[in-house]
């Protein structure tokens, strides 16, 4: 029987995930579970987007970003050698390993993969069905998962606010808004709140509809400047 | 008491000259007489066509490329949408037919290719032009019937204003002076709007010659004038509802696309062809159904910037304080 990865190699994973576990167990002694996730590493690193469970898909996720993180360190340390070859069953991915994946993500710190919630398996045969994932490198040749978002600028939408856009950056509201000091003005301390409140009621909007009905009572002093016309007893519309 | 009522009689004298026209009629007689005329000379062409015959049309599209057999002078482009599903009718406005823009309700007359166009494909820009058109004309249509009948108002033209100024708008007199709407007025225009879009009334096309065109238009000055300047021996004609005007170029199918229609600002501008030298500008933004989810924070901001007055097709702003002032100051 072939003997797993050792699970002492990889001293910062994630400490605690909920109720006092650690890590999963997947319903198996230690060694399987170890074994399950060395041949989901190996496949990743094979095909670089692989379909699998949700739970084994998070649980090899951590395994192959701390492989990577190792790997960028150098091949010629015997450790990390070690851990790529306890880890990859196929001894060509070492070599694709140092050679293809490190100088991908030499520019990147963290997050090499990414994880795709793909609904459930057979959703119609078990109301209770695993849901399903995409594992992927970031960065492989396959065509992207989603379609890439379109900027759309023709849409009569886009248009408009386009416009809207242009003019606001003629005025000076957008240096305006820098200038006050938000930190402040929203503070939940009593004081400085008393200042707004007073503020408040000049800026409002004045109301100055007529309703049909009501008319307008001039005084006799100044019915001079002010004729009751038609037009002010009702709207026109 | 005799010297006030004959004030009185004066003043109302006075005022029915100050605000109405010579002709008696009102607003709503003159628009139920362009409807007859409209009415019958439709039926008139209509009866034109008495040999059914059959026509080749095809679909040039991506996803359902076919071919059709349909009706010579009576199928349109909206029936070939319909063969496929109501998505994919409903959301058509404009057809390209030959490279040519087509009108969704003109019937074909000959063999031809068609596409058909909508506002999320990936050059919408002539049906955007249509889509504000069509509102423009909308809006002739909300001044020409919202106005009291004591008030008859002659509608002028529709200024050309692109999309990219943020809103359409339309010329009319109004024979008020300085009328400034209120908030609520211009809600009150707006829900008009409204209204008409839960009617969905198709926007019907109809050339006929100038005399006809000059029957129809025999109440409204401005609108004869144009008709005699263009010097055409047919003009296009379009209604919608019971409202008819001229308009040439293609419309959308039907009132149905302007889900968040609002009239924004009412102004004056410097006109010559007018005796009081001003015309009273409307505008107004409108979006069609497809993006009416759009959040209100970023509606808003469009609303404000289309109450802003535009001057574009038009010789500036009227100022009527000024001119009163000069007059004071000379007598």
């Amino acid at each position: 029987m072939v003997q797993g990865p050792k699970e002492g190699y990889f001293p910062n994973l994630p400490k605690q995930r909920k109720h006092g576990k650690m890590f999963r167990n997947m319903s198996r002694n230690p060694q399987a579970r170890l074994r399950i996730l060395q041949g989901m590493v190996t496949a990743l690193v094979r095909h670089e987007r692989i379909e699998t469970t949700y739970a084994k898909g998070h649980e090899t996720q951590k395994y192959a970003e701390k492989l990577i993180e190792f790997a960028k360190r150098g091949y010629k340390d015997p450790k990390h050698m070690g851990i790529a070859n306890d880890w990859l069953a196929e001894n060509d991915l070492v070599h694709k390993l140092f050679k293809v994946l490190v100088p991908r993500y030499e520019s990147r710190n963290g997050n090499y993969t990414k994880l795709w919630k793909v609904g459930e398996r057979g959703m119609h045969l078990h109301p209770r069905a695993s849901p399903m994932v995409f594992l992927e490198f970031v960065g492989n040749p396959f065509p992207p998962m989603q379609p890439p978002k379109k900027k759309n600028p023709g849409w009569l939408v886009n248009i408009l606010l386009d416009g809207v856009k242009e003019e606001v950056k003629k005025t000076e509201a957008l240096d305006l808004a820098k200038t006050i000091p938000w930190g402040i003005e929203y503070n939940y301390t009593g004081i400085i709140d008393q200042d707004v409140r007073i503020k408040n009621p000049t800026t409002l909007p004045k109301s100055e509809e007529l309703r049909e009905s009501q008319e307008i009572k001039v005084d006799t002093k100044d019915a001079k400047a002010k004729i009751i016309s038609p037009e002010n007893k009702g709207t026109p519309v | 008491m005799c010297s006030r009522r004959v004030f009185r009689d004066f003043s109302k004298l006075f005022t029915v000259r100050g605000y109405c026209s010579k002709t008696t009629l009102s607003n709503s007689e003159v628009r139920a007489l362009r409807n007859e005329i409209f009415e019958n000379e439709k039926q008139r062409q209509m009866a034109l066509v008495t040999r059914v015959e059959k026509i080749q049309v095809k679909n040039v599209d991506d996803i359902n490329p076919c071919k059709l057999i349909m009706n010579k002078g009576l199928s349109t482009p909206y029936n070939i949408a319909m063969h496929f599903n109501k998505f994919y009718r409903d959301r058509s406005a404009l057809a390209l037919v030959n490279g040519e823009l087509w009108d969704m309700l003109r019937p074909l007359t000959d063999d031809c290719e068609v596409t058909l166009l909508h506002f999320k494909s990936d050059d919408p820009r002539e049906v955007n032009k249509a889509y504000w058109r069509s509102c423009s004309h909308m809006l002739g249509n909300i001044i020409d019937s919202a106005f009291k009948n004591d008030y008859f108002i002659e509608l002028v033209k529709v200024p050309d204003i692109p999309v990219t100024a943020g809103c359409f708008a339309y010329d009319a007199d109004l024979k008020m002076d300085s009328w400034k709407p209120t908030t609520k007025e211009l809600m009150c225009l707006g829900q008009e709007g409204f209204r008409l879009y839960e009617q969905s009334l198709p926007f019907e096309r109809l050339e006929v010659d100038t005399s006809i065109a000059l029957q129809i238009f025999k109440h409204n000055q401005y609108k004869k004038q144009q008709i005699e300047e263009c010097g055409r021996s047919s003009i296009v004609l379009y209604r919608c509802g019971d409202f008819v005007d001229i308009s040439d170029g293609p419309m959308v199918t039907n009132t149905g696309f302007a889900r968040n229609y609002s009239v924004t600002a009412v102004h004056d501008i410097i006109s010559k062809t007018s005796s009081r030298g001003c015309l009273q500008r409307f505008q107004g933004v409108a979006l069609p159904r497809d993006f009416y989810k759009i959040h209100h924070t970023t509606w808003e901001p469009i609303e404000e910037r289309a109450s802003k007055p535009v001057y574009i097709d038009s010789e500036g702003p009227w100022e009527a304080d000024k001119e009163n002032l000069k007059d004071e100051a000379s007598g």
